[in-house]
């Protein structure tokens, strides 16, 4: 009995808790407050009141939409205005008094087809500005739309503005009364409202919303990761065209009347502000932001005469709140209210006398033992046996035609080759007519001074770079040969071939756990409106990742943390995060980029283990930079020494160590090395 | 058409150059030293052309390059104080931060200007006035006409714009600038006054806007709206020039206006020419942007990794 009732609690605990239920509880309150205005027949709420919310709902559409483009892509644009005219103007032509009677959903379905080639035109131009200039761009975009409101009077009507005779559907069709079309149509903001934020809320959750916040925080992760920044910053902005067209038809099917001056920088600095204001990726948080700038003179100053009749005061403490929260609560009202809640809850447990205190023991980092380690790469075999009997979703396999070489290219046991590579940056020669092969499984280290190349060669391969001559080769899992200087930047993961970085490049706003279902992105196949309305196969898929990824996750040893935000985690976390990305993403031929940088001599020894367990477990090919010689030396199957770009000395660790050149290369002049050794026999 | 109509279409571009170019050194030296991209910097300019108008007509016995120079300081003070008061704490925050931020003052003045200071227009007051009528003169031939404003429009930016170029290249200042907008960090850590220099590239950038916004709202009734298309055009010169350089964008001044007089002109685009003038340069303009993505004389920045 006790337990069904407990099951029944936190079934009703679950449903509460449930964002949907925060949509829907406010669509309710806003239709009831409008059922009350019915019944009392604008008694109370007010008319103005009920216009207010309406408003409110239009521009928080537009939020919605915005929040894609500046709270996941990072992307600020000042051409809303703009669209939400073109969706406004656009109704207006349509539903003119002269105009042949075309259906409503019609209209609607036109101009959301209309804005997304809209968009497309747009952001194929304003794209390939760079960040902080796109908002430029983007406001020369929207003052050739007011441009076009005014001055093109046959359509638009000029300054005069545009008019429609009758409200859609309502009284054009069930030949409601103008003020009943109008409440009825209240109810249709409501609906939208409320949908698109469950759409809105499904996407941002799912795998586009995670590889435009990806792309926000690191581009190059990102890329490497999979994801085509040209794509996804384009379905950002298309998104909010979309829904700024949309917001502009229910703006015009409600209001009925519009003038050209509506539509200037101040509504795109607006909207701005709606979305900073709640939090830019929070729902909830833009629709009360789009209170605050749009609904807090009609709805509640309006009997308040002295703010009444100086509305410019509102507008003068919307712009202070603007520049407070960007100084000081970068997260909007979002963030406002956590770090309330954050404190009242501390003083509430003060008062108790019984502080939690966070035991968050990382697992295996307790001593450096010889036996410890080996029992934690004994732990590592058994996860990696469920991990790879865990199976690859379909990888893409399909490089075109032009990227396969012959398949006798490569002997089958090389993975990668590389012949001639030169990359010239202006007069520099960063890499000269490099060759050298990498063996199926082996771990190869690529060794060098400071500058001579080595990084820049990774960035060859994974095609951050076009060297500017050679080839690249690369045998892919079913025995193609791919030459690699043919592939985008974004396919090189499909390939099989993963990298890490340098200076890490983790994804700050996602959890860790988040952040290894980045490097899966590639392997989903779920389409866009699957994704909105967040259909069985997307749940599904979603939930194999996670499986998935908790697996890689205690492979790595990052249980503890793994849903924990990566900023300020330890650097030895955050490289396995990388190492552990490089494993979600199912990597044939994994690069390392200096995979001990900044790591103590006691993480370096667990990331020796690892590396090696991840090489023993799935029979990867490692490709490593280092200049830890220790680690080098103790892991690698062979390596290949290089200076100024150049080869030096290709070998078995021993070998290089005692090529001549090389120690040449890293101890200086010959007579200077022979005298070290001297020493050293003496 | 004619050679007169071209040569005339020229020179009816050198006051637009002059006031476009005004706004736009301002925005480069905010940019280049904090990393901002002001969209407040219309709205100063609009501020200073108030206060300029507002001090010639309450002090009429001061001559008007006193009052110009009133309105300079009222700029430059602004500028000051929104460095000192807003980006220098907002440091650590991102570019796109910190422009909304501007956007934020932005929104401020245009709802305060217009109840501080009433609908005001400087004309016809007795020895405070620059003429409207034109000069003429003769060029290959051609008989070609300027308005004086224009000369001094023009001739007012060129003196100004060529004093901050030597300051830049010559003075320790200018050194400062060129140091803080390299790399910031690195020029505090040598010894650079970072802070002096910021604020005052951010006054500098005030005051060069109030003369922009005097020789733009001169003769007409002064609103708050007046700098809007001004400062639009000086945000596309930066970027059709390239924001990289301190040149570059003052280069992208001096071509958009001559898009905008040919755009304009009805022995081209016909009789209607007049209503589609902006549209058309804005267009043009977009166009070239895409052709130049980094602008014309700029470069592509990668990071590294």
């Amino acid at each position: 009995m006790q337990m069904i009732e407990n099951k029944n609690f936190s079934r009703r605990k679950s449903v509460l808790q449930h964002p949907f239920s925060a949509f829907l509880l406010l669509g309710l309150f806003l239709s009831i407050l409008q059922i009350i205005a019915i019944v009392t027949d604008g008694e109370w709420p007010r008319t103005s009141v009920i216009n207010g919310f309406a408003t409110v709902m239009i521009y928080a559409i537009v939020g919605y939409g915005f929040s894609f483009l500046l709270g996941y892509a990072g992307l600020a644009s000042l051409g809303t205005a703009g669209f939400v005219g073109f969706g406004a103007y656009f109704t207006a032509y349509f539903l003119q008094a002269n105009m042949p009677y075309i259906p409503y959903v019609v209209i609607m379905i036109a101009a959301l087809v209309l804005s997304i080639l809209l968009g497309l035109a747009v952001g194929f131009i304003s794209l390939r500005i760079e960040g902080i200039f796109l908002a430029i761009v983007t406001l020369g975009i929207s003052e050739v739309f007011y441009q076009l409101f005014n001055s093109w009077m046959p359509v638009t009507g000029g300054p005069n503005g545009a008019r429609i005779s009758e409200y859609p559907v309502f009284q054009s069709l069930l030949s409601m009364s103008p003020a009943d079309s109008k409440r009825a149509f209240y109810f249709v903001l409501v609906v939208v409202n409320v949908l698109l934020m469950m759409l809105t809320y499904n996407l941002g959750k799912s795998r586009t919303g995670r590889a435009m916040l990806a792309m926000k925080n690191s581009s190059s992760a990102a890329q490497a990761m999979g994801i085509s920044l040209l794509k996804y910053r384009l379905l950002a902005f298309l998104l909010s065209t979309a829904y700024a067209v949309l917001a502009g038809v229910l703006f015009m099917s409600y209001n009925r009347n519009t003038l050209p001056g509506n539509y200037n920088i101040m509504l795109s600095l607006n909207i701005l502000a709606v979305v900073l204001i709640g939090g830019s990726r929070s729902l909830l948080g833009t629709f009360v932001g789009s209170f605050i700038v749009f609904g807090i003179t009609p709805i509640l100053f309006q009997n308040i005469s002295f703010l009444n009749e100086n509305a410019w005061i509102i507008n003068v403490i919307i712009g202070i709140i603007i520049i407070l929260i960007v100084m000081f609560y970068p997260g909007g009202l979002v963030q406002l209210f956590g770090s309330l809640k954050a404190q009242v809850l501390k003083l509430f447990r003060q008062r108790r006398g019984n502080p939690q205190q966070e035991t968050a023991e990382p697992a295996e980092e307790s001593n450096g033992e010889k036996a410890n380690l080996e029992s934690i790469s004994a732990i590592r075999a058994q996860i990696a046996q469920e991990l790879n009997s865990f199976g690859q979703q379909a990888r893409n396999t399909g490089p075109g035609a032009t990227r396969v070489a012959a398949a006798d290219a490569l002997p089958s046991d090389v993975i990668l080759r590389l012949e001639n590579l030169s990359m010239i940056f202006g007069g520099l020669k960063a890499v000269d007519n490099l060759t050298f092969d990498v063996k199926q499984r082996e771990i190869f280290g690529l060794i060098g001074p400071n500058g001579a190349g080595k990084t820049t060669v990774f960035n060859c391969i994974t095609q951050f770079y076009k060297p500017t001559g050679g080839n690249i080769l690369y045998r892919t899992e079913d025995g193609q040969v791919i030459r690699l200087n043919d592939c985008q930047v974004h396919d090189i993961i499909s390939l099989g071939i993963v990298r890490t970085f340098q200076n890490v490049e983790v994804i700050g706003e996602l959890s860790i756990l988040e952040n290894l279902l980045i490097a899966a992105h590639a392997q989903c196949r779920t389409g866009l409106l699957k994704q909105a309305f967040n259909t069985r196969s997307v749940r599904l898929e979603e939930k194999h990742l996670r499986e998935h990824a908790e697996k890689v996750i205690d492979y790595c040893g990052l249980t503890a943390v793994k849903d924990l935000h990566p900023v300020g985690q330890p650097y030895g976390v955050l490289k396995r995060v990388e190492l552990a990305r490089t494993l979600m993403a199912g990597a044939k031929l994994i690069i390392l980029d200096e995979p001990a940088a900044g790591l103590n001599e006691q993480e370096t020894m667990e990331l020796t283990q690892l590396i090696h367990d991840i090489q023993r477990d799935f029979g990867v090919t490692i490709f490593l930079v280092e200049h830890d010689m220790g680690l080098v030396m103790n892991i690698c199957d062979h390596i290949c020494a290089i200076s100024f770009g150049k080869k030096l000395a290709y070998g078995t660790p021993r070998e290089i160590q005692n090529d001549r050149v090389v120690q040449e290369a890293y101890l200086g002049t010959r007579e200077y090395s022979e005298e070290a050794q001297d020493v050293q026999h003496a | 058409m004619t050679l007169q109509a071209f040569l005339q279409s020229l020179v009816n571009a050198l006051p637009l150059m002059g006031r476009y170019a005004l706004i736009t050194m301002g925005i480069v030296l905010i940019f280049r030293t904090t990393a901002t991209t002001n969209f407040a910097q219309g709205l100063i300019g609009t501020f200073g052309a108030f206060v300029i108008t507002w001090a010639a007509m309450e002090w009429t016995t001061l001559p008007l390059w006193a009052d110009v120079l009133l309105g300079m300081a009222a700029g430059f003070a602004w500028g000051v104080f929104v460095d000192i008061a807003l980006i220098r704490s907002a440091r650590k925050i991102t570019s796109a931060g910190k422009q909304m931020i501007t956007m934020g003052v932005m929104m401020i003045l245009v709802n305060i200007i217009p109840k501080v200071f009433s609908k005001i227009v400087l004309n016809n007051l007795p020895g405070k006035s620059i003429s409207t009528k034109n000069f003429e003169f003769e060029l290959f031939g051609q008989f070609l006409y300027i308005p004086i404003n224009g000369i001094w429009a023009f001739l007012v930016a060129v003196v100004l714009l060529g004093a901050v170029f030597l300051a830049l290249k010559f003075t320790k200042w200018g050194l400062g600038v060129r140091a803080t907008a390299a790399n910031e960090t690195v020029a505090q850590m040598l010894g650079v006054n970072t802070r002096l220099i910021t604020a005052f590239s951010w006054g500098l950038a005030g005051a060069l806007a109030a003369v922009g916004g005097f020789f733009t709202g001169f003769g007409t009734v002064l609103n708050v709206t007046l700098m809007g298309n001004v400062q639009v055009f000086a945000f596309l010169a930066c970027v059709l020039g390239g924001f990289s350089s301190f040149p570059a964008p003052i280069l992208g001044s001096v071509i958009i206006p001559l898009i905008y007089v040919f755009a304009g002109n009805p022995h081209i685009m016909g009789s209607q020419a007049g209503i589609w003038q902006n549209m058309i340069t804005f267009v043009v303009v977009l166009l070239l942007i895409l052709i130049f993505p980094n602008g014309i004389l700029g470069k592509k920045l990668v990071k590294k990794v």
